[in-house]
């Protein structure tokens, strides 16, 4: 059994603890770059939200997002792959996402946290269309769990998902229709093998410019220095590799 | 990740291109602190660096509104603890779905380099409610006078000191208690 502190020494007691937590959060060296690096030089971690401001009303949103693993992202650095963030709270607060992807899947915006899952079970005016290049689409294109699962649609809803034959840019894919519709989230959740998804965000509220693809690039770009990415990626040549490859 | 808005960050009028305080500078003096801040409410440092990324992202976005540095940090810290209550909320809500997964705590080798003092310290912190957390962190961490927890948590003075009150009074209860 411990004394109980006097008040003064368990100030000192806490400070010193919180002072001896936080000292070995050590610092990693970002540099902010502008102009950004070249595309795909940046960790998706890193990726969100960057040109919310940019996202008007208008027509649809093309954002591009690639996984590489369980709370893992295919780093880009070396590749032809550019990356996106990754959402959380679709569609309260969506923050994602992305670049280019080899598919030619590229353009990316972040969506508005402009308000919350209305509280009387409508659903909002959202759709999001996943496409996938076809040989990645056995399930639909997959999406992850974290950010698309329970989050994806906030603690009433659920992901409605339909698939669809499509094409991208000429080239073949699957074009996956996801929608928050009311009702509780079942325990399935997407696997997450996805890559080079790209997420068609379909609302009026949102649109897709050059300068929004450029303000998230820049702000992605911004906050994980590249050498960081680089060297783990020389170090690990599998983690560069396509997603083709990789399979 | 919600990027919430949480003080205003301009005045209204407009800011010159001279005038708007450089993201960039503040990402390089404040994010190291924030990104610490961030841990000790949610005991986890990648979710710390996200928290503390949507929140510089949140001001990258409103920039051009923004001249006073005081005022981009208090933003900043608003949003760090915004940004970490949603995410322990998301923790809440990822647990009552899917099978229990390790928390995302200090690492072995994080508590193996504290002393027992700081861990039992620590471990009592974890016990306390998210808004008495953040008010000892902001406090005794952060060193922000009462008005200054305040007016980043969006409470009242009273609200903080009773708060604080409370929070090493139970401090001092599980330290009583600790084996």
């Amino acid at each position: 059994m411990t004394p109980s502190p006097a008040p003064d020494h368990l100030e000192e007691r806490l400070r010193s603890a919180l002072n001896a937590r936080t000292a070995q959060i050590t610092p990693v060296q970002l540099t902010y770059t502008d102009p950004p690096p070249q595309a795909g030089n940046w960790l998706p971690r890193w990726a969100a939200v960057g040109g919310v401001a940019a996202c008007t009303a208008g027509a649809v949103v093309v954002a591009a997002v690639n996984y590489q693993s369980d709370d893992e992202f295919a780093v880009a650095s070396g590749t032809d792959y550019a990356l996106a963030g990754v959402g959380y709270d679709l569609p309260a607060g969506w923050t994602a996402v992305g670049v280019t992807a080899p598919a030619g899947l590229r353009r990316a915006c972040l969506v508005p946290d402009d308000g919350g899952v209305p509280s009387d079970g409508t659903c909002p005016a959202l759709e999001l269309m996943v496409a996938a290049p076809v040989p990645d689409s056995h399930d639909g294109g997959a999406l992850g769990t974290d950010e698309f699962g329970i989050d994806a649609c906030g603690d009433d809803y659920r992901v409605q998902w339909q698939v669809d034959p499509a094409t991208i840019d000429g080239a073949p894919a699957t074009l996956n229709t996801v929608r928050c519709v009311p009702g509780a989230q079942p325990q399935v959740f997407w696997t997450l093998d996805g890559w080079n998804l790209a997420l068609f965000v379909r609302d009026a509220r949102w649109t897709n410019t050059a300068d929004t693809v450029l303000d998230s690039v820049r702000i992605s770009s911004a906050l994980r220095e590249t050498a960081e990415a680089s060297a783990a990626h020389r170090a690990e040549p599998t983690a560069t590799a396509s997603p083709s490859e990789s399979r | 990740m919600e990027v919430s808005s949480p003080i205003p960050i301009g005045d209204g009028a407009p800011v010159t291109r001279a005038e708007q305080v450089s993201v960039a500078d503040l990402f390089a003096a404040h994010r190291l602190g924030l990104v610490r801040l961030a841990v000790l409410l949610v005991d986890d440092l990648a979710t710390a660096e996200d928290i503390v990324q949507d929140a510089f992202s949140g001001l990258h976005a409103r920039r051009r509104d923004l001249r006073d540095p005081n005022r981009a940090l208090g933003y900043l810290r608003t949003a760090v603890v915004n940004n970490a209550r949603s995410a322990l909320r998301r923790r809440r809500t990822a647990r009552a779905h899917i099978p229990p997964h390790v928390a995302p705590s200090a690492s072995p080798e994080t508590q193996l380099l504290l002393a027992e003092e700081h861990r039992e310290m620590l471990t009592a912190l974890r016990r306390l409610s998210p808004r008495q957390r953040e008010v000892v962190v902001l406090r005794y961490w952060s060193d922000l006078s009462v008005r200054e927890v305040s007016e980043a948590l969006r409470i009242s003075t009273g609200t903080v000191k009773s708060t604080t009150s409370k929070a090493l009074a139970a401090l001092a209860q599980q330290l009583k208690e600790a084996p």
